[in-house]
């Protein structure tokens, strides 16, 4: 119904943010946990770059002066717009440095930091969401 | 459920450093025995060995690339609980009833190789760890407490 609006993009930009913050809150809780093991090494989560990117490619769409026009199919496109809908956090792991000399490079007070603002983070999408929500209420609401 | 994965990995943490320091308090209260269960010879300190749930590689290969999306884990296991081999420490207490009767350790009684001091900063290392993930657990409580209120404007 509402697909093609804000609103419904807003939602979806905020269900994904939330989604991966819970999946971060994993990584970190996993790091947490091992920080006595020998050899591990730390992971991380990367999400908000990616839909950065995208985001700003699709500006950069709409801004563009001159829209490409393609004709044939088998037409190469100048530049593609990302679509974030198909943006997946991704986990990369922390091969290369060492903190400590068991090999292990899980810094406790960062991974700490890390998951207040994570979830600092999820509470403020979760009043985003909620704000939405409102929002939506209100304008269906003043038709009547 | 996808939220609750987190406090199960939280709780991998606790029960692992629960178990150090059970190991920790075991090897203190023994700090001075010299015959062990079987009888051969005085306490050894145990350690616990610790592993990720999820085992993957510690190097990186273009051909293995498997080692290298292992997702974002499942925590800590206790892997065993082995012996500390270190040499042993002699103390000369000839009246000793374990004490070495020949040889030219005559007179002397091979005590464990406990020592206090490593004992106590992995005791304090472990409680430590403990908080850490106590602490995960109390954050996530507060996460999923929020999500509630999604909806209820």
């Amino acid at each position: 119904m509402f697909e093609k609006t804000h609103f419904m993009k807003t939602q979806d930009l905020l269900h994904r943010g939330m989604n991966a913050s819970v999946t971060r809150r994993k990584v970190l809780s996993d790091n947490i946990a091992n920080v006595d093991v020998p050899h591990f090494k730390r992971s991380e989560l990367v999400f908000e770059s990616m839909i950065q990117r995208a985001l700003e490619s699709e500006k950069i769409e709409k801004e563009k002066a001159v829209p490409t026009k393609i004709s044939s199919d088998k037409h190469f496109e100048f530049f593609k717009p990302l679509d974030y809908t198909e943006l997946q956090p991704k986990v990369n792991i922390d091969y290369l440095t060492t903190v400590r000399a068991d090999g292990n490079n899980v810094d406790i007070e960062k991974e700490m930091v890390d998951s207040t603002q994570n979830q600092m983070t999820y509470m403020l999408l979760v009043e985003r969401l909620n704000q939405n929500n409102r929002l939506m209420m209100q304008m269906m609401r003043s038709g009547s | 459920m996808g939220m609750y994965n987190s406090i199960n990995i939280s709780s991998t943490g606790l029960s692992a450093q629960r178990l150090r320091m059970d190991v920790v308090s075991n090897n203190i209260a023994n700090a001075t025995t010299t015959r062990n269960a079987n009888g051969d010879g005085p306490f050894r300190r145990d350690r616990v060995i610790m592993t990720p749930m999820n085992l993957r590689t510690r190097w990186k290969s273009p051909l293995y690339p498997f080692g290298l999306s292992p997702g974002e884990g499942k925590g800590v296991k206790v892997m065993k609980i082995e012996k500390d081999m270190t040499p042993l420490r002699l103390v000369y207490d000839p009246t000793h009833p374990d004490s070495i009767q020949i040889g030219p350790k005559q007179g002397y009684v091979e005590m464990p190789n406990v020592n206090i001091v490593t004992e106590m900063t992995d005791m304090i290392s472990a409680s430590r760890s403990y908080e850490a993930n106590v602490q995960m657990i109390n954050g996530s409580k507060a996460m999923i407490n929020k999500a509630m209120e999604i909806g209820r404007a």
